[in-house]
């Protein structure tokens, strides 16, 4: 899949006039990702929550790989834009990317539930692991 | 003397529903809105008559003691049952918890516990792990493919049943089981038997001797009370033999040294300060109920869910549980559509409903299903609600088929 910028991905959230065409947006994103994870995700790529299933799967060492799956084909799509400014980031880049203002910048966190963010939030956080395991110390 | 009903009017009782950012609310069945008369009485309690109840003997106490005590007499009433048979607790887990814990020594080895396979894990776990603690056997009456138990009345129940725990109404697939039935069946055996009600309260009639069981319980926050209080229903002659579960003041007649006295039920099982203000909340909410006829009430929720289940189907969705006797649920499965992606849809267009499990992991599991998406109706929901819903429904599907 392509990997678009953040510029790009921003310009085509803000096109987006009302909630449903951001949706449309996000699902479209999120059609070509699986639903299940395949044979070679490790256990700790499941992201835990009440509502969904999901899994991350970030493997690589000096450029990040980011796998997703999902039965949920808006979460697919989240996790997705999440992140496509990282796709074959170096540890340094990962790190030091912002997340939060990202999301708030496509107007996506503004949209999520408390415990949906926290979906996003968990992604983060294992995204910032990846990162902090492999800078030096 | 009772009005006629109306939800547009009985609606604008609920402050959090006219608030500009308030959702559609199809969220009943994870808890329910309060009135005014709920929020006022809580209110007036802490400002005018909070002392603690069975305590102290001076004025205040004596009105929080009354109050507490009116509460159990209202709930009584409610029920039709007696006031010394009603005990409050924190909600319908507490209630299921401490029958487990009181009704262990009940449960020999190979014993045989019977439940559903619809239950919520709040009356199943406990089941479970008294089962494994006295060696005894869980057995599970299972479910169709559809969602409806598989259970007829000739059926029985196993040799050896010593208990059963059953619900009244399930909170996924909104079927009134077969309580009385099933109920028969286990004192026949001698066994107890135990019914979760938490669905139910708002949904049926609820006459726990007509019933025949002998334990029942809810919590209040489904019935339009307050979060913190419930019920747990005993008959007398049940509760007269129960050791206490827990310990502490409140609920002993006598302290010495070596050894202590109970105090008779229900105050054997109230140990600690009540939640007094809850228990008012909850009294309060009843009283709020009765200025209608409960059956009205009842019709009304009866054809919101009637106009839900026409424009579901209309819509080629699934509807788990038994046509046109559901109770105030509905489970939707949706073909080639997963519930949460539905959920998070309806929510953007300020619909609340609630999508997963529902706490009965077993049941999807059976029945092959991540999930559901549940709407769940209150005496508030209108036809302008179902409505809010269907465009939202639409709105979702045409960008998830």
């Amino acid at each position: 899949m392509d990997e678009l910028s953040p510029a790009a991905l921003q310009a085509a959230f803000a096109a987006q006039r009302s909630w449903q065409d951001k949706y449309r947006l996000l699902l479209s994103y999120g059609r070509m990702l699986p639903e299940q994870p395949t044979a070679d995700f490790p256990a700790d790529a499941r992201l835990a929550g009440c509502e969904s299933e999901a899994w991350l799967w970030l493997h690589g060492d000096q450029q990040l790989h980011c796998a997703i799956a999902s039965p949920s084909r808006l979460v697919r799509g989240l996790l997705w834009v999440l992140c496509a400014p990282v796709q074959q980031a170096t540890p340094q880049r990962v790190s030091q990317f912002d997340f939060a203002q990202y999301l708030t910048d496509l107007g996506l966190l503004a949209h999520l539930s408390a415990s949906r963010g926290n979906g996003l939030q968990a992604a983060i956080t294992q995204l910032r692991a990846w990162a902090d395991a492999r800078l030096p110390s | 003397m009772t009005l006629p009903f109306d939800a547009a009017t009985a609606r604008r009782q609920f402050p959090l529903l006219a608030a500009p950012e308030a959702p559609v609310y199809f969220d009943n069945a994870a808890t329910t809105q309060k009135p005014f008369a709920v929020l006022d009485a809580e209110r007036n309690f802490y400002s005018h008559a909070n002392a603690n109840a069975h305590r102290a003997s001076h004025a205040l106490a004596r009105a929080a003691t009354a109050g507490y005590e009116a509460a159990r007499a209202t709930v009584a009433d409610f029920l039709t049952v007696d006031p010394a048979e009603i005990i409050f607790t924190r909600g319908t887990t507490e209630s299921l918890n401490l029958l487990a814990a009181v009704l262990a020594s009940t449960i020999q080895s190979d014993d045989v516990l019977v439940v559903t396979a619809l239950e919520h894990h709040s009356n199943l776990l406990p089941w479970r792990r008294l089962a494994e603690q006295r060696q005894a056997r869980l057995h599970v009456i299972p479910v169709r493919d559809d969602g409806v138990l598989d259970w007829q009345p000739v059926d029985g129940l196993p040799p050896r049943t010593r208990g059963l725990a059953v619900a009244h109404v399930s909170n996924t697939t909104g079927q009134r089981l077969p309580v009385a039935e099933l109920c028969a069946a286990a004192r026949q055996m001698g066994a107890w038997s135990v019914v979760d009600g938490a669905q139910a309260v708002a949904h049926a009639e609820v006459a726990p001797t007509q019933l025949g069981c002998d334990f029942y319980a809810f919590s209040g926050h489904k019935l339009y009370a307050p979060l913190g209080i419930g019920i747990l229903w005993g008959r007398a002659a049940m509760l007269a033999d129960l050791p206490p579960w827990q310990l502490g003041g409140g609920m002993v007649e006598q302290v010495t040294a070596d050894e202590a006295r109970w105090l008779a039920p229900p105050h054997r099982f109230e140990a600690g300060t009540p939640n007094i203000a809850g228990a008012i909340g909850l009294a309060a909410a009843i009283t709020f109920l009765r200025q209608w006829h409960w059956q009205d009430i009842l019709a009304h929720q009866h054809r919101v869910q009637q106009q839900l289940e026409i424009a579901l189907q209309q819509r080629g969705i699934v509807l788990l549980g038994p046509a046109g006797q559901r109770h105030g649920v509905l489970s939707l499965v949706v073909p080639q559509v997963h519930p949460q992606d539905l959920g998070i849809l309806l929510d953007q267009a300020g619909i609340a409903v609630r999508v997963g499990h529902h706490c009965a992991m077993p049941l999807m599991q059976r029945l092959g299903l991540p999930g559901t998406l549940r709407l769940s109706v209150g005496l508030y929901n209108t036809k302008q609600d179902v409505a809010a819903l269907v465009q939202a429904l639409d709105i979702a599907l045409e960008l998830l088929r």
